[in-house]
């Protein structure tokens, strides 16, 4: 993970801090420090901030619309520091149990089962708060103290524990589409917030490389393009955000792979997520002057 | 209402498709490619925005203003658009793998497209972009250009402009070009006029079916608001329109001959029969005599081409002269046989005699004397027949046909000694062109149908309303007129608004409006006592507009060959109508 932020040119100082902090909270596990995440993120600018938040003990808040690799991101982030991760996914029916804990029966016993909260506090883990605008704000509440300078968990009835030096949050946070909602302000102070950016056509080539690098390098860049060009339309207006998702074209050229014809598997990942046939026809035309009707897995892939 | 939707989400389509390209958006493009659908052309506008993303548009630009004020405009824009999809493609194929598919996909439909009716019509109206076009869309599919005049071959060639070219490059060669081969100044003093034109519109409101289109053109051309059509009453547009109406009028002389009447009674005939659903357009006679050759590219390349098809017309004849004998003498001699049922005395032309109201015209115009009537006692037919041939681009495959079956006609109605007419009839440029064969003295010989040659659209009111001024001066009682017809009236000039009527905005001349204006046009012919019957040759479905337009007095060939046999059937039926 270190080397690949070497090759991404991240500040060395950053780097140091990284290793620094490595060595204050030693990995608990030898397997977890040599981690290798399934994606690793691109994007400098983004590194460098938010390796700078958390090297100075803030949470962070990761902002931006689907699949601009905040979880991706945050998972990094955590094999990085080289600490256990806890995934918390918020929804609306989400309470204070859930996070910090509840009791509950073991061996004919009430006992305390710790929530993820709970644990990453405990244990100097990184606690994913995903979709944190999702939950109502009465449930984010008990989130305030654990946040803040206090640094606490009070767990009714039981004793209040202090927050673990080398743990963190880090909220994601979907913003883009219908039925996201701004964080309430209280605990957006709470945060560091970093606005995601779409992945640049550059990265996103890297990443495509990364992913499949049995691709041949013209349709590296030809999707890439497709991409930048979808992104250039939702950006002008001519077309709603629904259409541009990286998560719908790598699943699209997984397809692809498996030796469905790209526009088909293209229609699937990308097209067909607007159901407005007009916008449904400028997406097609777009894929038209990139990708040829003939294409078949072995044009794209040096199988 | 569904309509103009789809012409706006055509355009938007349209600009996406260039802005997706181009990389850029916001901007709205001077060009967008439309195919004859109204759908977008998705290689053409791809283009245009890669021209955009390559070249200094500040450059371009002054390219395209100094082409927006010249005479040639269409052409000009239709020659820097071939050179320009030549450097555009160029320089974004290195990048692109799949363009090459686009531009070959771009150059099939081209050829798909050709047999189709608007298609031929732009192929009549501008056949040298045309040309080159083609000629392009052939080297692309890995074939010979196939141009054989050699000064499009040489202009072919220098307009393969390389992806080396900057704007500048494009701009200086494209103005070198333009003065090498059209003796274009490049110097446009008319700009502010042009400016005008462009905020005003213009009255060419049918897009042509170009494949590109300025942008303005197209806008003007998809609202339907009376705008540019009020506007164009406004005092301020006369003197441009003047202009532009004596450039076209100058056009049409020089492509279908001299005018028949002289410049004020061509005006007066204007005046009489260019009102109400024609107003603004012209109706012009000729006998196809020439005048001094023109110097002007575009009308050499016409007059070349019409020359072509003459030698083609001609050829078709005497490789089958044996078969159109034979028709001649049957087509007669079932008229013959009709008369023989039908004795009525014959006004033969004279000298002296009667005078014949009717004719006087002739001694003025045609230096004729011959007014006056000499009656013989003979069982001859008092009428005259008519034919009026569409000669519209949708008749460009079968001109050699339609020529040789005009020919027998004639031929069988003058051994008959039936007066007879025979005239062609299109639109071209607002002017409704009736191109007279041969008159009912038969002073013409025959041959003169030979000239026949397509182009253009066909606005058959504002033709019906030709044949009857051309009638007036028939020497029978009786008058036949048969028109060669596929019911499918179609201009490129609008019908103006009738606020008589309750319509605030113009429509296009074409589908029902068309075919109700000339079912009046019909009905109008018939109260003055013409029997008008149509030859019926066009699509399917062409049938209930007849019905329309004519009544029960159609028949329908499916050949174009059978042409004078339906003729000779429908002056049968009049024969045997008016012995009853
Ligand atoms: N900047 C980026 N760097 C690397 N991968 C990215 C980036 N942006 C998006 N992705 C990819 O997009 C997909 C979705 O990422 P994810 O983190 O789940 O998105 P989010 O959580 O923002 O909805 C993943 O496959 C990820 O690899
Ligand atoms: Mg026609």
């Amino acid at each position: 993970m270190l080397d690949f932020l070497k090759d991404e040119q991240i500040d060395p100082e950053l780097l140091k801090g990284i290793e620094d902090f490595r060595r204050q909270f030693p990995p608990e596990e030898a397997s977890s420090s040599g981690a290798h995440p399934r994606y690793v993120y691109y994007g400098r600018e983004v590194w460098e901030q938010a390796l700078s938040a958390l090297l100075c003990g803030e949470n962070l808040l990761l902002a931006g619309s689907k699949a601009t690799g905040k979880n991706v991101l945050a998972e990094n982030l955590a094999a990085l520091f080289g600490r256990p991760s806890y995934n918390v996914s918020f929804h609306i029916n989400m309470d204070a149990s859930f996070m910090i804990g509840a009791d509950t029966f073991r061996d004919r016993q009430v006992v305390f089962r710790p929530g993820p909260v709970y644990e990453s506090a405990a244990r100097g883990g990184f606690c994913i708060l995903d979709e944190i605008n999702m939950a109502r704000n009465e449930a984010l509440a008990v989130l305030h103290s654990v946040l803040d300078f206090r640094r606490v968990i009070n767990v009714p009835g039981y004793d209040s524990i202090q927050v673990h030096g080398a743990a963190r949050f880090i909220a994601t946070m979907n913003y883009g589409y219908a039925g996201t909602r701004e964080l309430n302000e209280a605990l957006a102070s709470r945060f560091m917030v970093i606005h995601m950016p779409e992945i640049t056509e550059e990265n996103l080539v890297k990443l495509l490389r990364r992913e499949f690098p049995a691709m041949k390098k013209e349709y590296t860049q030809q999707f890439a393009g497709l991409f930048t060009d979808i992104g250039k339309k939702c950006k002008s207006g001519e077309l709603t955000a629904r259409v541009l998702d990286l998560r719908g074209l790598l699943d699209s050229i997984r397809l692809m792979r498996r030796g469905l014809s790209p526009l088909l598997a293209l229609d699937m990942g990308i097209t067909n997520k607007t159901f407005d046939t007009y916008e449904q026809s400028l997406v097609r035309d777009i894929i038209a002057s990139r990708i040829s009707k003939k294409a078949d897995r072995h044009s794209v892939f040096d199988l | 209402m569904a309509h103009s939707d789809n012409t706006s989400s055509a355009r938007r389509r349209a600009l996406n498709m260039i802005w997706t390209a181009a990389g850029e958006y916001g901007f709205e493009p001077e060009f967008m490619a439309f195919l004859q659908d109204g759908s977008p052309d998705f290689y053409l506008n791809s283009i245009i925005g890669y021209v955009h993303k390559w070249y200094d548009q500040d450059i371009l630009r002054q390219l395209y203003d100094i082409i927006d004020g010249a005479l040639l405009k269409e052409t000009f824009d239709g020659l820097l658009w071939i050179g320009l999809e030549s450097c555009a493609f160029a320089r974004e194929s290195a990048c692109r793998p799949v363009l090459a598919e686009m531009r070959a996909a771009c150059a099939e439909s081209f050829f798909a497209q050709q047999l189709t009716r608007s298609r031929q019509q732009w192929m009549a109206q501008n056949s040298l972009v045309y040309a080159l076009q083609e000629a392009r869309w052939r080297t692309v599919l890995g074939r010979p250009a196939g141009l054989k005049n050699p000064w499009e071959k040489r202009l072919f060639q220098e307009l393969n402009y390389g992806g080396d070219m900057d704007a500048r490059d494009i701009r200086n060669r494209t103005l070198d070009i333009f003065r090498r081969y059209f003796h274009f100044d490049g110097v446009s003093g008319r700009l502010p006029l042009s400016r005008l034109r462009r905020v005003l519109g213009n009255m060419t409101r049918k897009a042509l079916p170009v494949r590109f289109t300025r942008s303005e053109d197209l806008r003007f051309g998809s609202s339907s608001t009376g705008g540019a059509v009020t506007a164009r009453k406004g005092k301020d547009l006369r003197p441009i329109s003047a202009a532009q109406e004596e450039r076209d009028r100058l056009y049409i002389e020089n492509c279908f001959g001299l005018p028949l009447f002289d410049r004020e009674t061509a005006a007066e005939i204007d005046e009489t029969l260019c009102t109400d659903r024609h107003l603004g357009c012209h109706i012009y006679f000729t006998d196809g005599r020439h005048g001094a050759p023109a110097s002007d590219p575009l009308i050499r390349k016409t007059l070349r081409d019409a020359e072509a098809q003459r030698d083609k017309n001609l050829e078709r004849f005497r490789n089958r002269r044996r078969i159109y004998r034979n028709s001649i003498t049957r087509l007669a001699r079932q008229i013959e046989n009709a008369l023989l049922v039908y004795p009525q005395p014959l006004k033969v032309p004279a000298r002296s005699g009667r005078l014949m109201p009717s004719r006087v015209w002739r001694a003025l115009y045609l230096n004729d004397d011959r007014i006056f009537s000499d009656t013989y006692e003979e069982e001859q037919p008092d009428f005259s027949v008519d034919i009026m041939l569409d000669a519209s681009a949708s008749r460009l495959q079968s001109q050699e046909t339609i020529a040789a079956q005009g020919y027998v006609i004639a031929e069988s109605l003058r051994l008959c000694r039936i007066p007879a007419q025979i005239y062609s009839f299109l639109s071209l440029r607002g002017h409704t062109v009736m191109r007279l064969f041969c008159g009912y003295d038969g002073k013409e010989k025959a041959e003169n149908i030979f000239d026949y040659f397509a182009a253009g659209w066909n606005r058959d009111g504002l033709a019906l309303r030709g044949a009857s001024h051309l009638m007036e001066h028939s020497p029978a009682g009786n008058r036949i007129l048969i028109i060669l017809t596929d019911a499918s009236p179609n201009d490129d000039r609008r019908i103006p608004p009738d606020r008589t009527d309750g319509r605030l905005t113009g429509r296009d001349y074409s589908g029902e409006a068309g075919i109700e204006d000339t079912a009046a046009e019909v009905r109008q012919l018939r109260k003055d006592g013409v029997r008008v019957m149509a030859v019926l040759n066009g699509e399917d479905g062409a049938a209930e507009a007849a019905r329309k337009i004519y009544g029960d007095d159609f028949t329908r060939i499916e050949r174009i060959e059978n042409l004078s046999d339906a003729v000779g059937l429908l002056i049968q039926r009049q024969i045997e109508k008016m012995q009853r």
